[in-house]
């Protein structure tokens, strides 16, 4: 992990831990060593779910060091850890003298019940995002419902911690509490309702459609005059927000950068037909507009410049990332070893066919392009079936320990890919992938 | 790999909060003396989760009047009693206004006990 990183990390941990630490030397002792853990356990659990609200806020500061992916996967698990230390809150309570009746009276004080219900509201919170997909919930009303739960969440556990917490009777332990929540507030506020303002304001606007295969469509899109637009790194992805009117839907999605960085004054997302929404993106016209947030991401060989023996495992619209990154080998001439195998269902589905075999058939990257059909016809003289061991030990030439590897397309294949080079002796350090799936 | 990565920080991140946990009740915890009556006391004020409607540490009303020095102060907060120990002994029996009573629910030397341990705050 890099330094900042890790500055990153111990930061959060002494935060999540602050309220706690203040409570020994501000706080008033009420119990036993279970008791005691059981108010400890609220502190800091209340504590991670307001930090939540900067886990989920795309701060770049945050993702850097990590990637934006890893960051959300983090704040599923901190998540996760808080659903761990609130409901051992009660019970370490009732353990340390309050009795079981704290948990299972229906006798007890409002704020004990705004307790109970702070819990399931939690409960329900995390459930339903583990069981999302499971559930076929689409992802606008699971984010709809979180930005709901989510925040009255903290709203009914504050009130319950400020009533009840003994702790919270010290005016220390007040003003961290208030500054807590107003930091996560505002956080929530600036991410979900001020920074979409901001952005449609300063929104781009489609200047291409383009249509790569049957169910794969490209656009380009312009930064507004007289911006430059973000500077990225290829390989990265942005969010958008498409606001094309018509009666088409408008929801929040992240895609690949697909053009390189040299190509200035214009971005593109090559986005394939998946689902619902993606299937709209052909009606996508010149002149809509475009909300725009990125870049974010750690999937770039820029990242690492030590490493000039590069090879690419992709399956299908994976391949948007790496085309980002050839273009910009391409463009600035950089003399590196790229071998790519490239699986796809059909013929008929590979993406950028003819630029790959430009490119192969150029000077600047040295690159090999090696199809993968699983689904091949009769006529296809390329490879068939799945990038297996045999075929990843028939293609890698070379000694592996001097290689890096990037695998991007559909889950088996990455896992099954990192599973074979694994096997062969690459090392965790040699491989790089990035979790397309930011939430699931 | 990145998802290893993740996975070893979280472990991190959670041992790290476990330990904050077991620290902090370790140092806040009372000091346990079997023999004590207010401590049995104190035990007896958890377990009868008087607690929820009274605050231990300061004079605030939670639904009853905060407790803290409740024996220090000229009168008793709603009865107006002088703050004697029999006064609050009477309190706990035969309450004015909301309170429950706890007459038969606990023993004299149970109320004797709770009369200690608020002597104590």
């Amino acid at each position: 992990m890099s330094l900042s990183g890790i500055v990153i990390a111990v930061l959060y941990v002494v935060l999540v831990c602050t309220p706690a630490a203040l409570a020994v030397f501000f706080g008033r002792p009420a119990g036993d060593f279970f008791y005691e853990a059981g108010r400890s356990a609220a502190l800091i659990g209340f504590t991670i779910l307001v930090l939540q609200t900067v886990l989920a806020a795309r701060w770049k500061w945050v993702s850097r060091p990590f990637g934006l992916d890893i960051v959300l996967r983090f704040h599923r698990n901190a998540a996760i850890l808080a659903v761990v230390l609130l409901l051992s809150h009660p019970l370490l309570l009732a353990a340390g003298g309050a009795g079981a009746e704290l948990i299972v009276s229906l006798d007890v004080p409002w704020f004990i019940w705004l307790g109970k219900m702070a819990l399931v509201l939690l409960l329900l919170n995390v459930l339903l995002s583990g069981l999302r997909a499971r559930l076929r919930v689409a992802f606008e009303h699971w984010r709809f419902l979180h930005d709901i739960v989510g925040p009255v969440l903290l709203g009914v556990a504050f009130v319950h911690s400020w009533v009840t917490g003994g702790d919270l009777k010290s005016p220390v332990l007040r003003t961290a509490w208030v500054v807590l929540l107003a930091g996560g507030v505002t956080t929530f506020a600036w991410h979900r309702l001020v920074r979409p303002v901001v952005q449609r304001r300063k929104a781009w606007r489609v200047t291409a459609v383009t249509r790569e295969t049957d169910d794969v469509c490209t656009l380009e899109l312009a930064p507004p005059e007289g911006e430059a637009g973000p500077e990225y790194l290829p390989g990265q992805f942005h969010f958008l927000t498409l606001h094309r009117g018509r009666g088409l839907p408008h929801e929040e999605h992240h895609w690949t950068i697909s053009s390189s960085p040299t190509q200035a004054g214009r971005v593109t997302s090559t986005i394939k037909a998946i689902g619902d929404f993606t299937a709209t993106i052909p009606d996508t016209r010149v002149g809509d507009a475009v909300s725009v947030q990125g870049a974010f991401g750690r999937f770039s060989y820029q990242l690492h410049p030590g490493e000039r023996d590069l090879v690419f495992v992709v399956g299908g619209i994976g391949i948007t990332p790496v085309m980002s990154m050839l273009r910009c080998m391409r463009d600035r001439q950089e003399n590196l070893r790229v071998l790519l195998l490239y699986a796809n269902r059909t013929e008929s589905a590979i993406v950028f066919r003819q630029e790959l075999e430009a490119i192969a058939a150029g000077r600047y990257p040295l690159l090999r392009v090696v199809h993968v059909l699983s689904r091949a016809g009769e006529e296809w003289t390329g490879e068939k079936g799945h990038i297996d061991r045999e075929m990843l030990e028939r293609y890698i030439e070379g000694d592996l320990s001097r290689k890096t590897f990037y695998i991007c397309g559909p889950g088996p294949l990455m896992k099954a890919t990192v599973a074979n080079l694994k096997a062969m002796g690459v090392k965790d350090r040699q491989i790089r992938t990035e979790l397309f799936r930011l939430i699931d | 790999m990145r998802e290893t990565k993740l996975k070893r920080v979280t472990a991190v991140v959670a041992a790290a909060v476990l330990i904050v946990v077991a620290a902090t009740a370790y140092l806040r915890a009372r000091p346990d003396d079997a023999g004590s009556a207010a401590d049995e006391g104190r035990r007896l004020v958890q377990a009868n989760n008087c607690t929820s409607c009274h605050s231990m540490e300061t004079q605030e009303t939670k639904v009853g009047p905060g407790l803290a020095g409740i024996l220090r102060r000229g009168k008793l907060p709603v009865s107006g009693r002088e703050a004697t120990r029999e006064n609050v002994r009477r309190q706990i029996i035969e309450p004015v206004r909301v309170m429950p009573s706890y007459a038969g629910r606990l023993t004299e030397e149970e109320i004797e006990h709770i009369v200690d341990y608020l002597e104590t705050l």
